[in-house]
């Protein structure tokens, strides 16, 4: 219970993050014409480059929850790792255009060089944080029920499967042919 | 008493597939054999499917290897299913994580 516990809170700490980023482009509450507004494009980009550094490090402990034994429902777990990062995605990209619409009306024209570095790691976050999700996707040990189905129907029809000493044997015969 | 380990053909074919060190399996067949056949309740952990509770296990096995060839976290996930003799365990699924 542990580890869905831990999902639900890396979700849960996302969603505060992304919210904390949305509020400084958020047109209800921001008046985007004002020349304050590039100080709000600005700290949207920093709330956005927190929540990436959070989302990447929460990963690496959901996975230690797992190596750690401390998971019982993976695909609860994963998916709510999973939707962590759509969260994430769904606000750099709404960053990404408060961005691109401030500097194209040359709202962020002499902003500081620390800045200038900020928005070069952002705009790389978005493939980033594609490319950790789909890793994420490929490598969460997903329960694969259909699997489980396939192998307790073969257990049914009385199929044996390999005794391990023979198993293993097999095993390293084949990886020893396949790189001769 | 020690209970028989069986392995499908499909989780076999993971194994060749994952190619790890030979050095990293002779330690798996190893803990197999003495954690897992030997002591299954202290080795075990049952998952919860879609579906609530279910009838999988899981074996969790982490292999440090220091040889210079292979160094590092060496991680196995066996999920294993009782058949009926309840004197045998069926390993149905396999992940393996290799160092980083």
């Amino acid at each position: 219970m542990a580890a869905i516990a831990m999902a639900e809170e890396i979700f849960a700490g996302v969603q505060e993050r992304a919210g904390h980023a949305l509020e400084f482009i958020n047109p209800n509450r921001i008046e985007t014409t004002s020349p304050v507004s590039r100080l709000n494009i600005r700290d949207g980009v920093r709330a956005s480059l927190q929540l990436r550094d959070y989302l990447i490090d929460a990963c690496k402990l959901a996975f230690k929850e797992v190596f750690d034994n401390r998971v019982t429902d993976y695909n609860l777990a994963g998916t709510l790792c999973i939707a962590s990062f759509d969260v994430a995605l769904k606000t750099f990209r709404a960053v990404a255009r408060s961005l691109d619409a401030a500097e194209a009306e040359g709202l962020l024209n002499a902003l500081d060089h620390h800045f200038e570095e900020e928005v070069a790691k952002f705009r790389k976050t978005i493939p980033e944080l594609e490319a950790a999700r789909e890793d994420i996707r490929q490598r969460w040990p997903w329960f694969d029920e259909s699997r489980l189905l396939q192998s307790l129907a073969a257990k049914q029809r009385g199929e044996p499967g390999k005794p391990a000493g023979d198993a293993f044997r097999e095993v390293r015969n084949r990886i020893r042919g396949a790189g001769s | 008493m020690k209970y028989a380990i069986v392995f499908e053909e499909r989780v076999l074919d993971n194994l060749v597939e994952w190619a790890p060190p030979e050095s990293v399996l002779d330690e798996l067949e190893r803990r197999v054999e003495e954690q897992l056949a030997a002591n299954p309740v202290q080795y075990l952990t049952r998952l919860t499917s879609p579906q609530g509770p279910s009838v999988v296990m899981q074996y969790n096995c982490p292999i440090l290897q220091r040889s210079p060839e292979t160094p590092g976290l060496h991680h196995f996930l066996l999920r294993v299913i009782y058949d009926e003799d309840e004197k045998t365990l069926r390993v149905w699924d396999m992940r393996y994580y290799p160092p980083a």
